[in-house]
């Protein structure tokens, strides 16, 4: 059943402060049947006046409902539901005189917002006939209740349970996922504190559970006294307004200096003057409307500009919270008006419901950044990975242009080698045949066999020309076909004792050409000095050296230098010496002749 | 296989170096058993005679004006299969010997010779021999040897060396000559120059087998 109207009694102020209530009350104390007025319900008993409120003193309002025949006859569970109440001071539900239910906590911070629930069967008690509702209130806070409602638990708990549910549990729930966000956000700011915006949220979260606490639940005072609790309360607000506007400027990026400075200016005076020492909790509570008119003050402006430097910035999420802001203005004074009395007691605070939405969007923003450094690493391992292949394209360029640079190189070494080469056998050869007709020596076959001389250098240079691959015995071999026609019209006889010698590693095309020329040179020597009549060409090899022996039968050599002074011996010398070996002459004495030996090392230290 | 008779050599000349070509002229024209039957200076007169009566033996330098000798060489095997082919050239050069030998020929001269190794080398080619200088024997080697096989099996069997074979050109890569060669293995000269002829055909076979087989991988021919 409904109860839009009740009857109602008011007892004059008493001149003595809140007191607890009493557990029993005799139905008829000091209330005459003619005192009852019929009201109708939401009923303000109270109204709030501006002014001090004088809490020395209280008053009680009483409310009568009576159960009719068939409520009493029910056979079922009966309640009583009471969807929203506000005073400063206590409610007490009492059935038939008897105490059924009482609010908790501090007069002041008394869970006002919670609708009441009680059980008119307690156990152990008969249903009450008329159940009465004491409430007493400081003068001048106000005071009043919704209507109210009696029936069967189906029929009522959705309604409390919704009630319940829109007026607290929301905000409770919002709590306690802004608190958990919040240090989230600590947690990040912690790690990267040049990101303020990550304070800012923790702050704002801090400040909205520290706001609607009040909403939630009654006020346990050994935890917190009350007038600190009130002080935190009311001021949490204007922190709560301010760390949303800062976040919000921080968010477009900017900082307007002196609107923040006013703003927290204004924020510490107000909290030094609500401080407990100043004035009581309830003091406090009368207070908190200068505060929010204050905070209005700044807050409408600072809105504003919100609003515009969100739109100025492009950004999504900053218009979004500075619309709510916004928004929240009309809300606020519908909340106020609501408080003073001025509104239908039934309407839901709708504040709390907007500043939800902050929490919601604080969130949003959080997951945004969230994802966009998930995003930035990934594209950072893309443009790491680019960056790589690029550093690896440029790598093999340059390695390519290295390889080409050393191909040059080794292509000129060659070249040089070549006209080195050429210069000195060939040029030296073409030169003496040049000389000799300048001297008038023109004996046809000299000059042919001078060419010819030419014609066999100009060929062990081509032959050098091949490629060697370590293998020494096939160039000897290839100097051995050069040399035979000059032997043979020498009248030397030549016997070719030559094995397999072990490869030489180190053997490039120039350290070749001068084994070839030492080994022509030696021959040379012996068709032209030695007047020898046979020449044995030997190869032997041992653990590190291979060595290369010609033996002649002719005049005998010492290895000093011949008496024409030729510069033959110490280019020999100076060959072997670039080649790590060794050239020896050995006489063969007492028998004529000599044995020439070069011995090649099979591997060459660091040369 | 040529008897050594008494019948007249029949050589045909295609050089456009005319001091080579005037002393390849006198050096025929002193012996008594050659004759020069043809003389050309390019590519296309020597392609012309290859119509007219066989000679045999064939002595081409690969560098001609309007073209390489190398087509002559291929050519003549195919019109004058009982044609030898000697090529010529300045330094004796591996790679122009070798591609020479791949076309075809027998054998090599080297174009400042003295006439009587020229008419030597001539009837030699003639009678079935080839020579070789270290460094060709020791890229026969290299390019025959069994290890280096590419082909499949059932032409290893052809352009495989055998053992003799491989001993002979071992030992003419250390310089002996066929000679020395020939008394080293305990054979006859002939032997030699013959067992050097069957290498250089091997290298023939074989060159047109990687050509078969680089055609086939090609697309160029179908199945085998």
């Amino acid at each position: 059943m409904h109860f839009t109207q009740a009857e109602r009694f008011v007892q004059a102020p008493i001149a003595s402060p809140l007191a607890a209530p009493p557990k029993t009350v005799d139905a008829g104390t000091g209330i005459s049947a003619t005192s009852w007025k019929t009201v109708p319900l939401p009923n303000v008993a109270f109204t709030r006046s501006a002014g001090e409120a004088l809490t020395s003193e209280h008053q009680i309002a009483w409310y009568r409902f009576e159960l009719n025949s068939v409520q009493q006859a029910y056979a079922g569970g009966l309640f009583f539901y009471l969807p929203r109440w506000q005073t400063v001071g206590q409610v007490e539900v009492y059935g038939d005189g008897r105490l059924l239910w009482r609010s908790e906590g501090d007069p002041v911070w008394n869970a006002f917002n919670q609708p009441v629930w009680v059980d008119l069967d307690p156990p152990g008690q008969t249903r009450p006939h008329v159940l009465l509702l004491r409430m007493d209130s400081v003068p001048g806070l106000g005071g009043g209740i919704s209507s109210a409602w009696i029936g069967t638990e189906d029929a009522l708990r959705w309604r409390y349970q919704i009630r319940k549910g829109m007026q607290s549990d929301v905000l409770l729930a919002a709590s306690v996922a802004f608190g958990v966000l919040g240090l989230f956000a600590l947690s990040v700011w912690w790690r990267r504190r040049h990101e303020s915006l990550y304070l800012l949220c923790f702050f704002a979260s801090m400040c909205f559970v520290a706001r609607y606490t009040h909403l939630i639940g009654p006020l346990n005072t050994s935890l917190i006294s009350s007038a600190w609790f009130g002080w935190i309360t009311v001021n949490s607000m204007s922190w709560l307004i301010t760390v949303i506007l800062l976040f919000n400027y921080r968010l477009c990026g900017k900082t307007y200096r002196w609107l923040e400075y006013g703003m927290f200016a204004c924020i510490a005076v107000h909290g030094l003057l609500t401080l407990p020492w100043l004035a009581s909790s309830a003091g406090i509570a009368s207070l908190a409307i200068y505060a929010y008119l204050i905070l209005t003050f700044f807050a409408a402006p600072a809105s504003v500009l919100s609003m515009y430097a969100s739109w100025k910035a492009r950004s999504a999420p900053a218009l979004v919270v500075a619309s709510i802001g916004m928004v929240g203005f009309p809300l606020a004074v519908h909340d106020m008006m609501l408080q003073n009395y001025q509104l239908n007691l039934e309407q839901l605070y709708l504040l709390p419901v907007a500043q939800v939405g902050f929490c919601i969007m604080f969130a949003i923003i959080i997951q945004q950044r969230y994802i966009s450094g998930i995003d930035s690493l990934e594209r950072s391992h893309e443009i790491l990975a680019q960056r790589l292949l690029e550093r690896e394209t440029e790598l093999e360029e340059s390695h390519a242009r290295l390889r080409e640079i050393e191909q040059r190189e080794v292509l000129s070494r060659e070249r040089q080698r070549l006209m080195q080469d050429m210069h000195d056998g060939l040029g030296g050869s073409l030169t003496s045949v040049m000389r000799m007709m300048e001297h008038g020596q023109s004996d046809q076959e000299r000059i042919r066999t001078a060419l010819q001389d030419c014609m066999d250098e100009l060929r062990l240079t081509i032959d050098s020309l091949e490629p060697v691959e370590s293998d020494i015995s096939v160039l000897l071999a290839n100097l051995r076909f050069r040399l035979q026609p000059r032997l043979e019209a020498a009248g030397i006889q030549l016997q070719w004792r030559v094995e397999a010698l072990p490869p030489l590693p180190w053997l490039t095309p120039a350290h070749a050409m001068h084994v070839m020329r030492i080994v022509q040179e030696v021959v040379t020597n012996i068709i032209k000095h030695a007047h020898a009549g046979s020449l044995v060409f030997t190869t032997d090899a041992d653990g590190g050296h291979a060595c290369i022996c010609i033996d002649d039968n002719g005049r005998g050599f010492d290895g000093q230098s011949l008496s024409d002074g030729r510069r033959g011996l110490g280019n020999i010398a100076h060959r072997a010496d670039i080649l790590g070996a060794t050239a020896t002459w050995i006489l063969h004495a007492p028998a004529p002749g000599t044995r020439f030996c070069l011995r090649l090392p099979l591997k060459q230290s660091a040369n | 296989m040529h008897e050594e008779t008494q019948r007249i050599i029949r050589v045909m000349l295609v050089e456009d170096d005319a001091s080579f070509r005037d002393s390849v002229i006198v050096a025929i024209a002193g012996a008594k058993d050659l004759a020069l039957i043809a003389s050309a200076i390019t590519l296309a007169e020597g392609m012309r005679f290859l119509a007219g009566s066989t000679a045999d033996v064939l002595i081409v330098d690969i560098g001609l004006p309007d073209g390489s000798g190398i087509d002559l060489i291929r050519a003549t095997r195919t019109s004058w299969p009982q044609c030898e082919v000697i090529v010529a050239t300045v330094f004796g050069d591996e790679d122009k010997v070798l591609s020479a030998i791949e076309a075809g020929a027998s054998g090599y001269l080297l174009k400042d010779a003295m006439p009587t190794s020229l008419v030597n080398e001539i009837r030699s080619v003639y009678a079935g021999g080839s020579t070789v200088s270290p460094m060709i024997a020791r890229q026969l080697l290299r390019r025959l040897q069994p290890a280096n096989a590419v082909a499949s099996k059932a032409t290893q069997a052809e352009s495989e060396l055998s053992t003799r074979e491989v001993q002979v050109l071992e030992r003419m890569a250390l310089g002996y000559t066929m000679q020395e060669t020939a008394e080293f293995l305990g054979v006859a000269m002939t032997t030699v120059q013959t067992y050097v002829r069957r290498i250089y055909q091997k290298l023939d076979v074989r060159s047109k087998i990687e050509a078969i087989d680089a055609g086939y991988k090609r697309g160029l021919l179908q199945g085998r």
